[in-house]
């Protein structure tokens, strides 16, 4: 081997073992645990092979946790699209207001506020939600209260409770999408608004035709990481909601969770994760091939 | 600038920190923490074998013959606990308070929630391993850890020590001592008793002039008749996922029901006592908060103890929040009392056993030190201290002593309510099962289910369940 060659090994290798070992390794014990049944509250009875047992029980049956993969997913892609609209459009919005108002101090400090819901840890966002959406003493039943809107039981009615988790989800969110959009804004060249108001554009065609297009890469980047995120979404449900009422909000990952750490069947939660997994692989490919454009077909301003 | 070789040489190194790193950190599991040389164990460690000899009970300063000598190091021992006043609290006092009286060991303290606590202990079950040397111990998980071979049996120690035994043995209802028996030997002891209370606001009570109910159908009664929301809802509990199947059960239990026949293992949800438990929890429904359906024990504690809008709380887990100042607003108002009966009599009473034990793990490598710790915890002079650390003791001694009593008022309901308890399945499946009760009344309180369905549901499920870990022949 050449002695360059052994040098760029050498090198690379402390990045590359922990890769291994932190990367690799466990993905590839996970999915060998996916083939495998084991139970940790009777770990005498050991790890055997079951093939695709695991996979087929989550996939075809009512698993033990008492909702089946179909559901969880209707309930995940429902808090996905939700989420993904209400963070986008608002943010959008937020976004093209504040880049179009003078830069006083008042707008950076709203601006500076905008950033702390997203730097509060999603598990205590849950709680502190769990207490603002207490029908009995929380703040926002009282609020609606006075001007005569009667208790809404946030999160104890199974047809209210997904709202819930989408108004959380958008609250702690939102200033990313907005911080996004608005950089965004402002990497356009000002010449390009100027030209367009030049030749009679007005404020909804200046969006339309400028603002929009240089924002449309921004978007799909967007949707990727919040997409992703709100598939594998489980903090907030955890401390939010537990799944419930019921099983009303079980998504994926909190259906993943139950499965392990509530019935401690391992190997099928392990099963669950790599079908989460799989699911993510499969809308990263499609976002990045429908929502993310090559470089040349998107700055046409 | 550094040259080639050097540059060579620092990175050589790096790679070599890293695998052995690594290489360590894959060994952990199955390795005991690394104690200076002198601390090692002898070669033949006597871990599994207890001594006849009663050396567990001397200080640590009088080592037993398994032992390193005293001044070779300190002996570290970990005790895996769960988070929360009752337990990491508790577990923390007397550990610390057991190293000062030992200079030679020092007991560390890791605590987890629930959840997290027992995957812990099950991947080390698993792992064969001895990551913890005492483990605060559900009993359902007895049967299981034992069979593993990961729990030490303590009978040895027990012989040993007859007379502390003896008193021990005294002094705890033996259907609490014994959820720690298993297979004719003692895995665990019980550190910590405990079963379900009725709470309720004597001032509520008082002003409607309400009696405290003795049976279920005058609990019914008396929550319709307290019942003013949204200011006062009659009734209080736990009506989500298995704390619902707690409450569930301290009905199911006293109308005779069984989860399953503990000979045959042929589940018994689905059964008169199931539905009864069921409708009635629906009726008492009625006059709980809405909100209740998500509620879980801290929910209640925060519900009656501070906002004050719960009148009555029949069948909650013993527990101090509700009647301490310091954690309930309203903790002077609040009563403990007895849990409903089906009967007038209180003939028909069986409350679901909670509680906690202590193990050891087979792989330590001071188990005389483990148990003598052990011993220290449960020992009659230690409770005081135990309790005024927010310790719950299992010792009815240490129940109705008037000195704990001033501390912990609800001791004497305790006391009064474990007459009454019984275990709930000691085997490691039912912790699936009270998951799939809890889900399936879910159901039924949210128009899901008939109950009917529910329970036909659920008793399949458990079926299932026993059927894959081979205690029940699929039909």
């Amino acid at each position: 081997m050449h002695h360059n060659q052994i040098r760029g090994w050498t090198l690379l290798s402390p990045a590359l073992i922990f890769l291994l070992a932190l990367g690799i390794f466990p993905l590839v014990y996970a999915i060998w645990l996916s083939f495998h049944s084991l139970n940790l509250l009777d770990p005498s009875r050991g790890t055997r092979a079951v093939g695709f047992e695991n996979f087929s029980t989550i996939l075809f049956k009512t698993p033990l946790i008492g909702i089946s993969f179909p559901e969880s997913l209707q309930i995940t892609l429902i808090i996905l699209v939700g989420s993904l609209c209400l963070e986008l459009a608002i943010g959008l919005i937020l976004a093209i207001l504040v880049s179009r108002t003078s830069a006083s101090v008042l707008l950076r400090m709203f601006r500076s506020s905008l950033m702390v819901p997203m730097l509060i840890a999603p598990a205590i966002v849950g709680m502190m939600f769990r207490f603002l959406f207490e029908p009995s003493f929380g703040l926002i039943d009282f609020v609606l209260g006075l001007v005569g809107v009667a208790p809404i039981y946030w999160i104890s009615d199974p047809n209210v409770v997904l709202y819930a988790v989408i108004l959380v989800g958008v609250w702690e969110w939102l200033p990313f999408s907005f911080l996004v959009f608005l950089a965004g804004i402002h990497a356009i060249p000002p010449e390009q608004f100027e030209a367009a108001a030049v030749d009679g554009a007005g404020f909804f065609e200046q969006i339309r035709y400028i603002t929009l297009p240089w924002l449309r890469n921004l978007a799909g980047i967007l949707i990727l990481i919040r997409g992703v995120d709100l598939i594998r979404n489980f903090d907030v449900i955890f401390t939010l909601t537990y799944g419930g009422p019921g099983r009303s909000s079980a998504s994926l990952g909190f259906s993943a969770y139950l499965t392990s750490f509530k019935f401690f069947e391992v190997g099928q939660g392990t099963a669950y994760a790599v079908l989460i997994l799989i699911l993510i692989n499969i809308l990263v490919l499609i976002f990045a091939r429908y929502l993310v454009p090559a470089r040349e077909e998107t700055y046409g301003g | 600038m550094l040259s080639k070789g050097s540059l060579k040489l620092a990175f050589l190194a790096v790679l070599v920190i890293v695998l052995i790193g690594l290489v360590a950190g894959c060994a952990a599991p199955t390795a005991a923490p690394p104690p200076p040389a002198a601390t090692q164990p002898p070669a033949q460690p006597a871990a599994t074998q207890p001594p006849a000899q009663p050396a567990a009970t001397q200080p640590p300063a009088q080592p037993a013959a398994t032992q390193p000598p005293a001044q070779a190091g300190v002996k570290t021992l970990k005790i895996i606990t769960l988070t929360g006043p009752r337990y990491e609290m508790a577990t923390t006092a007397m550990a610390n308070a057991y190293n000062k009286a030992h200079s030679d060991v020092k007991i560390q303290v890791e605590a987890f929630p629930q959840e997290d606590q027992i995957a812990k202990v099950g991947m080390d079950v698993a792992a064969k391993g001895n990551a913890y040397d005492l483990i605060w111990i559900d009993y359902k998980f007895i049967g299981g850890y034992a069979d593993a071979g990961y729990l030490l049996p303590m009978d040895d120690y027990l012989k040993a020590n007859a007379d502390w035994w003896k008193d021990l043995q005294g002094d705890v209802y033996p259907q609490v001592l014994n959820m720690y028996s298993y297979k004719d030997h003692w895995y665990g002891l019980p550190n910590d008793g405990n079963t379900e209370l009725f709470y309720y606001r004597k001032d509520v009570l008082d002003a409607a002039g309400v009696k405290l109910p003795t049976t279920w159908d005058e609990t019914l009664a008396a929550a319709q008749k307290l019942n003013n929301p949204p200011k006062m809802y009659g009734l209080c509990g736990n009506f989500a996922r298995y704390w619902a199947t707690d409450f569930w059960l301290s009905m199911f239990f006293s109308k005779g029901g069984v989860i399953w026949d503990p000979k045959t293992y042929e589940p018994g949800i689905d059964s008169a006592a199931g539905k009864y438990s069921a409708d009635m929890m629906v009726k008492l429904l009625q006059y709980a908060p809405k909100e209740a359906l998500q509620w879980e024990e801290g929910d209640v504690y925060s519900n009656m103890g501070s906002a004050g809008i719960c009148a009555m709380a029949p069948a909650q887990w013993g527990g101090a929040v509700l009647t301490n100042p310091t954690l309930a607003k309203l903790a002077d108002k609040i009563a403990v009392g007895r849990v409903p009966a089906i009967d007038a009599e209180g003939k028909q009473l069986i409350l679901p056993m909670g509680g906690f034990g202590l193990g050891i793990n087979a792989k330590t490598k001071y188990p005389d030190v483990a148990f003598d710790f052990i011993k220290y915890w449960l020992s009659r002079e230690n409770q005081q201290y135990l309790v005024q650390n927010t310790g719950q003791p299992a010792r009815n001694s240490a129940l109705t002593d008037p000195v704990n009593l001033k501390i912990a008022p609800y001791f004497a309901a305790e006391s009064e309510n474990l007459k009454f308890a019984v275990p709930r399945p000691v085997v490691a499946e039912y912790a699936s099962a009270e998951q799939i009760i809890g889900n399936e009344l879910d159901n039924v309180f949210l128009g899901k289910k008939t109950t009917d369905q529910a329970l036909k549901d659920a008793n399949s499920q458990v079926r299932d369940v026993l059927v894959k870990s081979g205690k029940l022949v699929a039909k």
